[in-house]
């Protein structure tokens, strides 16, 4: 950085006085007082012996190479702080951007949230600020949650890296231990819900047959503040909604999990009667499901059907189903809300069809109802309970929890056969002599290969033989042979057998696999 | 009838399916068996009726459509499941 004179000079001037501060030495030599030699060296903090005094050109050259370097350096914090606030407006224009795209293509706050979050980091505090910037631009709602689901995004984040972290330790029971260890402190904590973090720990890459025995241990270790969270509700009724509100909507926590802590801090009869209001919720909430799911109705008849229930269910609960719903399906909930709690009872006819679809989606249940004292359709507190009830209500909550994994089960085995369905196109492609990029194509291929192979959707063991890579390529393999078959069973023509010369090589190549195969089984 | 769902057919057999698309303004599935893996069928889909195609140059037709679709929904349909 260049200094012109006067700049010099207005430096200088601020420590050293050229009327008084220029002395002449014995030796005839002129030098810089000791007074102001010593304010100098104080001020740059520069050693000099006691009485010493500086030689004026050599002292006011380094002034300025000090003031030089101070003033270069000052720029470069201008500049840097300059750069930092283009670089915030530029992220806050892309924030305020991403609002504005994703209300026009109407998204839900989940997935406004998602977009903010796929921007790339971002401070916390610059999405506030756009989303602030949005409601006041009346760009988004002021009653949006994006913020809070942007914070679980970024938990969520966090929490997977911390679990990534266990991946490569080989001391299986520390990993256990550690990631527990966690689970809890971040639950406990509100850091995030057991859902997401189910989430997290499906996301870290940790073996699935760990992240159960995670949960195990978890479950061990929640025991006493399940215990500490609840022991100060004695109304049954008011616990058994309490508890259903803040746990069984985690999805994790069913009902058997649950009965087990209550035995902890209950009297066995106590349990039964808040275990019969839990299932009644968990009925209420299935219920609740099945009739927003029904498509093209109208808001009146979707309410009077939630009326028709007859639900147990408190409105704090309807809100909170409605509430977990939100972000996946569209449906005017505060409206449907509304009209539920102050609505008048309207007359709608029942089209036949919705009726049906309520028919065949109505959850099954083992049989009970001879234990429905006073026929009202529940087993209930006031219904006369003994022993065999109990163990009937225990039979059948656990039944509701085998059919929860079924579903899960059955849910994780359509995925592959998605993608394994997927992967057969390519292939069939192939066989169709090359007419679009095989390359391309192969990438579905690709794609359902390798997340299947990697483990990463958790599927191994679903179908038998695609649980590991290499069963999914003879899987594959066999499917080629099918589908070439198949295409020639339907062709019927000569001309293509030429151009699939080579495929038949392949054929021929998986053919004598599968014999090699078929040999060792 | 949409993606992923499971429908029962005449043979008995419970089958998912894999893709859906439009050609001419017909409906046409991809089925896969849901035991037998290499077992699927292509299918118009007409009235809760399922006719299997066999004319070849509609399956090659078909087959290029199934894949654009799966190409664009399979990401998604794995995201959903995440």
């Amino acid at each position: 950085m260049n200094l012109t004179n006067d700049q010099k000079k207005e430096i200088l001037l601020k420590y050293i006085n050229p009327e008084k501060d220029f002395v002449k030495a014995e030796d005839g030599r002129i030098l810089i007082s000791r007074d102001a030699s010593r304010k100098i060296a104080e001020s740059f903090n520069l050693n000099i012996a006691t009485g010493g005094q500086f030689e004026p050109k050599a002292i006011c050259d380094y002034i300025i190479a000090r003031e030089r370097q101070r003033l270069a350096a000052k720029a470069s914090i201008e500049r840097k702080k300059d750069k930092e606030r283009q670089e915030q407006n530029q992220r806050l224009s892309k924030i305020v951007a991403c609002l504005k795209q994703a209300k026009s293509e109407d998204k839900s706050d989940f997935e406004i949230a998602k977009s903010l979050y796929e921007l790339g980091k971002m401070p916390f505090s610059e999405i506030i600020n756009g989303v602030e910037q949005a409601i006041s631009a009346g760009v988004l709602d002021s009653s949006n949650k994006v913020k809070e689901f942007y914070r679980i995004f970024i938990n969520r984040s966090v929490a997977t890296s911390r679990f990534s972290s266990y991946v490569n330790s080989t001391n299986r029971d520390r990993i256990i231990e550690g990631v527990a260890n966690d689970l809890i402190n971040y639950y406990t904590k509100n850091f995030l819900s057991f859902g997401h973090l189910r989430y997290a720990l499906n996301d870290s890459g940790l073996d699935e047959e760990i992240i159960d025995e995670v949960i195990n241990l978890f479950y061990k270790k929640y025991e006493p503040f399940f215990i500490e969270r609840f022991k100060g509700i004695d109304d049954n009724q008011e616990l058994a909604h309490t508890i259903y509100q803040k746990l069984m909507d985690e999805d994790v926590f069913d009902s058997t999990f649950i009965i087990d802590y209550l035995n902890k801090m209950k009297k066995a009869d106590e349990v039964d009667d808040i275990a019969y209001s839990l299932y009644r919720l968990e009925q209420d909430e299935k219920r609740v499901y099945k009739i927003l799911m029904i498509k093209d109705i109208s808001l009146e008849e979707r309410v009077k059907k939630l009326k028709d229930l007859d639900l147990h269910y408190p409105i704090s609960c309807l809100k909170r189903t409605f509430d977990i719903l939100r972000p996946a399906y569209n449906l005017p909930y505060d409206e449907i809300l509304e009209l539920y709690q102050n609505g008048s009872t309207l007359h709608v006819e029942e089209p036949a069809q919705s009726e049906e679809v309520i028919e065949e989606l109505i959850p099954r249940s083992p049989d009970i109802s001879s234990l429905n004292k006073d026929g009202d359709g529940f087993i209930e507190p006031h219904d006369p309970v003994d022993k065999e009830t109990t163990q009937l209500v225990q039979r059948r909550l656990q039944i509701i929890k085998k059919e929860k994994e079924v579903e899960k089960i059955e849910k994780k085995k359509t995925l592959a056969l998605l993608l394994i369905g997927a992967g057969f196109i390519p292939v069939a492609v192939l066989a169709l002599i090359f007419k679009v990029d095989p390359l391309t194509a192969s990438k579905n291929c690709v794609t359902a290969l390798s997340q299947l192979g990697n483990g990463s959707l958790g599927l191994s063991g679903i179908l038998p033989d695609v649980g590991k890579f290499t069963a999914l390529l003879a899987g594959m393999g066999t499917s080629f042979v099918a589908f070439v078959k198949y295409l020639k069973h339907r062709k019927k023509i000569n001309g293509l057998n030429e151009e699939i010369e080579d495929i038949e090589d392949m054929e021929q190549a998986i053919e004598e696999v599968e014999e090699i195969k078929k040999g060792r089984r | 009838m949409e993606q992923g769902s499971t429908w029962t057919l005449s043979d008995g057999k419970k089958y998912t399916v894999v893709s859906i698309v439009k050609e001419k303004k017909k409906k046409y599935v991809y089925l896969i068996d849901r035991e037998e893996i290499q077992n699927y069928i292509i299918a118009e889909y007409n009235n809760d009726e399922i006719i299997e195609v066999i004319d070849p140059d509609l399956l090659e037709v078909l087959i290029v459509k199934f894949n654009e679709d799966l190409k664009e929904s399979l990401p998604k349909v794995i995201s959903e499941y995440l």
